[in-house]
């Protein structure tokens, strides 16, 4: 269940379990509301254990809104080992940051 | 010319006439050439007799001419020397001596001149006949016919003597007269005191002893000829060669030794006969010479008269030997003919039964001889033929019940070794079993007991029927004990136990009892003095060698086991595999057993199998199979799953429950697990969404099987036609908010991947996703 809490200046979206094809556009929606003017934005994926390149298609098209047109910061955070070898192999790890 | 030689060589009764008729031919043509040569030489005889005969008979004649001649004359000399003093009887004597003669032609009684001086210089009384009735007399002397310059007259005068003058023409001054050709007897005449005064002269016409001495003939066309002094004609058929031509006269023309030398003997007063050829006909000359006159006579007898009948028997005589040996032949031909007809009757009622119809009756012929006898022996030699094919008919019966029998036990014998084998999940077996003869001592079997697969391969000692019971007591057994869920090892000992009971025949059976446990691969098994089995094309290491079956009682037996034989071709046979032998007793040996089953690791069981057989079969190369061959191969694949779904998105969620079941049946780490879960979702994603057109319901096929070293996916679907394989690598290196969507999905699955491969079989897409475990 996604959750966005906002604190000290940041924004930070709390991932569920899974982020795949069938709730992808679901998190999509969800996470809209946290998307503002110059957002310093974590998605913390402590709860993520599994992600398809769907889940990927988000995190690329929240990274194009918020570093891009918001003016904002991005960062993942609480990655599990399986998460970030797949952001890995395709290439995120090096133009976003990614926290263990 | 062939035609008539095949016929020849065809019939027997042409062949037997030639040869008979070959045989009197010569007999016949050697008699009768010696009997025509002794007849020949016996006619030829008798021809030179009759004609010798003839020749002393003309001789004679002539003789008796010549004798009468002289006589004649004799008996008028004395009485002109009576009468000399009557002149003029002197006419009356010439003329009584023809009166008394009518032999002879003439006669002169001449003086020499002026013998009477009243008569003056000429006086000769010469009378002559002018016909066959009337006689001329006159006196012949005048000065145109100076008779005593005369050869008749100056030829006794000279001689002294009576003599016979050489043919001569009578030289008549009137010419009225005929000319005559003569010969004259002359004798002088004497006076008292011995003075020679005349010649009584008497003469003979040539032409009437030509005609006397021509009528003597011994042959039709034989004919006679007198030669004089010097080979002068006296006597010749053709009346114009007389006097005017001697037997040389041809021959200085044309030389003609033969001639010659015929003319040179009768001159010189030779006797005998000799062979000739004049005017192209052979001649026998037969000649003798006249006694007094130095004359010759001879005979000329033509060859063809005198064997003429001779000639004309030989003729007619071969003429009847022909048609004799003509008719011989025809006869003999038709008699041997009707002779044989029984034999082809015979051989007619030989072939119907050679036809196969053995209860025909031969002909009854009603003889006695050889063909008798042959007709009897044929019809023993039928009957005992239908005797013997009665015999043969029953033991023929009692062989084939016997091996129906057989038949019947090879039947119940191969339905005690299953021909179906079980269709489990994974499992891949078959087996067979040839026995060498009608039934056999080996078995195989097994038994599906829950979740383990029991199974055995058997060889009892021996073969055929005895072989066989042993065989059905020992499956029997199997069966039963599998019954009671026992491992290998007890089931080993059990049996052994039983099959020693009662074991008077020390029979045993070798055995390869296994269990395989389906679920984990574990085989469990026994090998009771068996060949050692084939796994993966090596010989099986075994561990313990334990004895055959029902040999020792209570001896322990030891069992072996293998943790997973999973993926691993496993062959248990007999050793009618590796003891095949060919015609030259060559065994087809372990190394070409290890040889075959190295390349046969990629086909199936049944396969296997049936190359093995044929293997065999061509090793056999036709030597009669030594052994029975019993083979049986199994391999337990891993596991395979598979899920069948719809082109709909939430069909994911039962992908995802699939993918779940294999990690977790794989033992796989939830690591992995994910990884291939992410890899799945994205290719069935792409499926789900991109296949098809919208609207349309498809079947989507995704199977997963592991061989324990690796696990392999492959999902199928009929939407269009697509190779993720040849999509372009999303760009990694890019920034992610430069980038283009999508290709990462695919990229994804292609790292968590070990092999991805894509074929389109037919109208499907054929996604092989391999991941080394």
């Amino acid at each position: 269940m996604t959750q966005i809490i906002k604190e000290c200046g940041k924004t930070i979206i709390k991932t569920g379990a899974r982020i795949d094809t069938l709730n992808a556009a679901q998190f999509e929606t969800d996470i809209q509301p946290a998307l503002e003017q110059g957002v310093n934005l974590e998605i913390d994926c402590t709860e993520l254990n599994y992600m398809a390149s769907s889940g990927l298609r988000i995190f690329q098209a929240t990274m194009r809104t918020v570093v891009r047109n918001l003016g904002g910061q991005m960062k993942l955070t609480h990655v599990n080992d399986d998460i970030f070898d797949i952001l890995k192999m395709t290439g995120f790890t090096r133009h976003i940051k990614v926290e263990r | 010319m062939k035609k008539i030689l095949r016929y020849i060589r065809h019939s027997l009764s042409i062949r037997l006439s030639l040869w008979i008729v070959l045989l009197a031919t010569i007999i016949f043509l050697g008699s009768l050439s010696y009997m025509f040569s002794v007849s020949r030489k016996a006619v030829r005889q008798e021809a030179i007799d009759h004609a010798s005969q003839t020749l002393e008979n003309t001789v004679l004649r002539v003789s008796n001419i010549l004798d009468r001649v002289e006589v004649a004359t004799n008996n008028t000399d004395w009485l002109t020397m009576r009468h000399l003093n009557t002149p003029d009887s002197m006419f009356a004597y010439s003329r009584n001596i023809l009166k008394n003669n009518p032999d002879l032609y003439g006669c002169s009684i001449a003086f020499e001149p002026y013998y009477f001086k009243e008569k003056g210089r000429d006086f000769s009384a010469y009378s002559f006949r002018q016909s066959p009735d009337s006689i001329e007399t006159e006196q012949e002397g005048n000065d145109l016919y100076r008779y005593f310059e005369m050869d008749w007259y100056l030829l006794p005068k000279l001689l002294d003597r009576p003599c016979w003058t050489e043919p001569y023409i009578d030289l008549d001054i009137d010419s009225t007269y005929t000319k005559e050709m003569i010969i004259s007897y002359c004798k002088p005449l004497k006076d008292h005191q011995g003075r020679f005064i005349g010649v009584i002269s008497t003469d003979i016409s040539l032409n009437w002893l030509s005609q006397t001495i021509s009528a003597m003939q011994p042959y039709p066309n034989s004919y006679n000829i007198m030669l004089g002094q010097g080979g002068t004609f006296l006597v010749h058929p053709d009346s114009t060669k007389l006097f005017y031509e001697s037997i040389f006269t041809k021959t200085l023309k044309e030389p003609n030794p033969q001639i010659t030398q015929l003319g040179k003997a009768m001159v010189a007063g030779e006797e005998g006969w000799r062979q000739m050829r004049l005017a192209n006909k052979n001649y026998y000359v037969f000649y003798k010479s006249l006694p007094n006159t130095g004359w010759s006579v001879s005979i000329l007898c033509p060859e063809s008269d005198i064997f003429g009948g001779y000639n004309r028997l030989t003729k007619v005589v071969v003429a009847i030997m022909f048609f004799g040996l003509l008719l011989m032949f025809i006869l003999f031909s038709r008699i041997v003919n009707s002779e044989l007809k029984p034999l082809r009757q015979l051989t007619k009622g030989a072939e119907t039964i050679a036809s196969g119809q053995f209860g025909e009756e031969l002909p009854d012929l009603g003889r006695i001889d050889e063909i008798g006898q042959l007709t009897h022996s044929f019809s023993n030699m039928q009957h005992s033929l239908v005797n013997y094919i009665d015999k043969l008919k029953t033991t023929t019966v009692a062989k084939e019940r016997f091996e129906s029998e057989l038949r019947i036990a090879r039947d119940i014998q191969m339905s005690m070794v299953p021909d179906v084998f079980p269709q489990h999940d994974g499992l891949d077996m078959y087996a067979s079993m040839t026995p060498a003869k009608e039934v056999g001592g080996d078995l195989y079997d097994y038994v599906m007991q829950g979740d383990k697969l029991y199974f055995c391969v058997g060889d009892v000692s021996g073969k055929g029927v005895p072989a066989s019971l042993f065989m059905a007591q020992s499956a029997r057994l199997f069966r039963t004990l599998v019954a009671e869920d026992m491992m290998p090892v007890d089931i080993a000992s059990r049996m052994n136990n039983a099959l020693t009971e009662n074991n008077d025949r020390g029979m045993f059976v070798t055995m390869f009892i296994g269990m395989l446990h389906l679920e984990t691969g574990r085989l469990d098994f026994c090998n009771c003095g068996h060949n050692p089995p084939v796994i993966d094309g090596q010989f099986l290491e075994l561990h313990y060698a334990n004895q055959p079956l029902g040999l020792w009682e209570d001896d322990p037996f030891y069992g072996e086991s293998i943790a997973d034989i999973r993926g691993c071709q496993l062959l248990i046979y007999t050793d009618g595999l590796n003891e095949a032998e060919n015609q030259r007793q060559e065994m087809l040996g372990n190394k070409r057993l290890i040889e075959l089953m190295a390349d046969a690791t990629n086909l199936d069981s049944h396969q296997v199998i049936d190359m093995l057989v044929k293997e065999v079969e061509q090793h056999r190369a036709g030597a009669d199979s030594n052994d029975d061959l019993t083979l049986m191969c199994l391999k337990l694949s891993n596991r395979k799953r598979q899920l069948t779904f719809k082109n709909e998105k939430q069909e994911l969620i039962r992908v995802a429950e699939f993918m779940e079941g294999v990690c977790n049946e794989q033992h796989l780490d939830m690591h992995m697990a994910m990884k291939l879960q992410v890899a799945m979702e994205e290719m069935v994603t792409n499926v789900i969404f991109y296949a098809y057109p919208k609207g349309i319901c498809a079947d989507i096929t995704l199977t997963a099987e592991s061989d324990g070293k690796e696990l392999t996916f492959v999902l199928s679907d009929t939407g269009k036609p697509f190779d993720p394989t040849t999509i372009k690598d999303a760009d990694i290196e890019a920034n992610p908010m430069d980038r283009e969507q999508g290709g990462m999905g695919i990229h994804i699955m292609k790292n968590i991947m070990s092999e991805v491969i894509y074929q389109r079989l037919g109208d499907t897409n054929q996604l092989t996703m391999k991941k080394k475990l």
